[in-house]
């Protein structure tokens, strides 16, 4: 009977599960009003970062509005879908692995 | 439907979250509480697990992990993030896919455990627990947890208590030389020569231990039926006459083995 040896090319290593980050897509229908209000409510944002972070959307098509385990960020992009659907806008969330 | 038992867990858990001012309620929510559960409990205890470090890195992950509502929103209640919606989801249409009327705190364990991603899943792994271990142990473990759940709910009932106290050997086996006095063996027809012989081996004072051979269905259960029928008949030599013979169910024996070392203990135990 022949032997077989098998090898891993890699370690099987075990990893602490990643955080995720959410970002906020730009789109050109949802309003500045209505993403400020989406940051201050879903990711408790001050009325300043509010601002600087929808700005980031609206400069750069997108921006980070925090990091969660993938747990709650992926609930907080359920949120924003749910919101931005009620309001009748296009507003779209991610996550993301880190 | 959900068992009162972890019905009690998620009340448990969201009243927690609400304790904390949590903005959301989380599988490690349930978990933690699940942890502390009876049931749970002892089958971790069974795996050798350190409850105690478990439940310790769990909380501290909970509290720096669960964003908290503002100061001034206070007495809201928490939202249950979806990984938790579909995990609930998912066990209860298991249940009833597989015809259980009530999903239990195991149910609930394990379909948080199906979820790789989860903190819970990697913790459990990093203690080198797997959820087949878990499974193996929930469906075939050495004494079914449900029915301990149901002696905790409906009062120690005699015959479960009966049922308890057999020993490992009653467990796995089945004593022919009773079955025989009940009448359920059939005579032995044209085999009086090979029972004797067993019986005169039995009778020897070192080795006495007879070893039947041969192929499948040649009848090597009939010569020990045989001589469990000769006994129930008093058909045999005095020392024989209270002699039991037991006739062990190996499946069964290592159906509740998580490892080999198991099937050593179950055997140690005779």
């Amino acid at each position: 009977m022949p032997s077989y040896k098998y090898e891993l090319d890699e370690e099987l290593d075990l990893e602490e599960p990643k955080k995720y980050k959410v970002l906020l897509l730009n789109d050109d229908f949802s309003t500045m009003d209505f993403v400020i209000d989406i940051l201050s409510i879903v990711f408790r944002k001050s009325t300043e970062e509010s601002e600087q972070i929808m700005l980031d959307v609206h400069n750069n098509g997108k921006a980070v509005c925090g990091i969660y385990t993938q747990e709650i960020a992926l609930t907080k992009v359920s949120q924003v879908k749910t919101m931005a659907r009620k309001a009748n806008f296009p507003l779209k969330a991610i996550a993301q692995e880190e | 439907m959900i068992h009162k038992n972890l019905q009690k867990v998620f009340t448990d858990a969201v009243n927690y979250a609400r304790a904390n001012n949590h903005e959301y309620i989380t599988v490690e929510h349930v978990f933690i509480y699940l942890l502390q559960s009876k049931s749970i409990l002892s089958l971790l205890s069974q795996m050798e697990m350190d409850t105690k470090f478990l439940f310790t890195t769990l909380k501290e992950y909970i509290l720096k992990n669960t964003p908290k509502y503002p100061e001034d929103i206070v007495n809201v209640d928490p939202i249950e993030t979806i990984t938790l919606t579909n995990t609930i989801e998912q066990m209860i249409s298991h249940a009833s896919l597989s015809g259980k009327k009530e999903s239990t705190v195991e149910d609930m364990f394990v379909y948080i455990l199906k979820d790789e991603t989860a903190y819970c899943t990697y913790l459990l792994h990093q203690q080198g627990l797997e959820r087949i271990d878990i499974l193996e142990e929930i469906s075939h473990g050495e004494s079914s947890i449900d029915d301990k759940i149901e002696e905790e709910f409906e009062g120690k009932s005699t015959q479960k208590k009966k049922e308890k106290e057999e020993t490992p050997l009653e467990q796995n086996s089945v004593e022919l030389v009773t079955i025989a006095l009940e009448g359920n063996i059939d005579p032995v027809i044209n085999r009086e020569k090979e029972i004797h012989r067993v019986v005169e081996i039995l009778a020897r004072r070192k080795k006495n231990n007879p070893i039947l051979l041969g192929e499948t269905g040649v009848g090597k259960t009939a010569i020990a039926e045989g001589l469990a029928l000769a006994i129930a008949n008093k058909n045999v030599p005095t020392f024989l006459e209270d002699a039991k013979v037991y006739s062990l169910d190996m499946g069964s024996m290592l159906a509740g083995t998580k490892y080999r070392g198991d099937l050593k203990k179950n055997s140690k135990l005779f």
